[in-house]
């Protein structure tokens, strides 16, 4: 056993030639597709964070949205963490005005309701889906 | 005749072990090993579901709406933005917590103005 002590392992970081997404390729385009379609069809920038977010989350979605800088008074930022089931809907001065809470609250129960049931996609796209009806056509 | 029997089994032809095992082994573990294939290969190649409950193993993506979408007011904020990364990517800046923006001190943060919260 004491032969081991001289034994110097060595390991090399192992880099993923590309890091796997959560999503399969189908899922993609629809995220895509009804991330697009909302954005082109309110004026709205809407745009969507998949991952952990630090406690408190609302703060964390808060700091993603002023990350935008000057995009954030238009845009709708959706973050999503499946690991601590929490979404956050943040929205900016203007688009505050086109999307008011009580819709935020709506999208946010509809998602929810299709997360519960581990169906993220449909969640995510359901939800964009209700608040760019909400928001209307751009003026 | 083939070989020198007489008999009810004068007619019949003689099979070596090898043709026995292959036709009474080999096919049926064949037809087994088919149907194992069909039914586990599509699952060893797909991305597990999602479960409510379990771990988030993956990275955090930011996804975007695509910027040939965009009111050309919007894009232009876009494509601004997308040089500015393009410059910082050059330089050294410290490794900052995900979420967090060197460029962005912590007192600005007051673009929020509404939204909602769901748990599930």
């Amino acid at each position: 056993m004491s032969g081991d002590a001289d034994r110097v392992l060595v390991s090399e970081r192992y880099a993923h030639p590309r890091p796997p997404s959560p999503f399969r390729p189908k899922q993609l385009a629809r995220i895509d597709e009804a991330l697009s379609m909302s954005s082109a069809e309110t004026g709205l920038y809407f745009s969507l964070y998949v991952g952990a977010l630090d406690v408190p989350t609302r703060g964390h979605a808060e700091r993603l949205h002023a990350e935008l800088g000057e995009l954030a008074p238009q845009a709708v930022v959706l973050a999503v963490s499946p690991g601590q089931r929490v979404v956050e809907i943040v929205t900016g001065a203007e688009s505050a005005l086109r999307v008011p809470d009580r819709s935020c609250s709506l999208a946010a129960l509809s998602m929810t309701a299709a997360f519960g049931g581990g169906d993220l996609t449909g969640g995510i796209v359901a939800g964009l889906r209700m608040l760019s009806d909400q928001a209307g056509h751009s003026s | 005749m083939v070989s020198g029997r007489t008999g009810p089994f004068a007619n019949l032809c003689p099979v070596s072990v090898a043709q026995t095992l292959g036709v009474f082994l080999g096919i049926p573990l064949g037809i087994y090993a088919a149907f194992a294939l069909l039914v586990y290969l599509p699952g060893a190649t797909r991305r597990p579901r999602y479960r409510p409950g379990e771990p988030w193993p993956y990275e955090p993506v930011w996804y975007a709406p695509s910027p040939s979408v965009l009111d050309d007011s919007t894009r232009a904020i876009v494509v601004a933005a997308q040089q500015h990364r393009r410059e910082l990517e050059g330089r050294s800046l410290p490794q900052l917590p995900p979420g967090s923006d060197p460029v962005l001190p912590a007192a600005a943060i007051a673009t929020a103005k509404g939204g909602a919260r769901g748990e599930w």
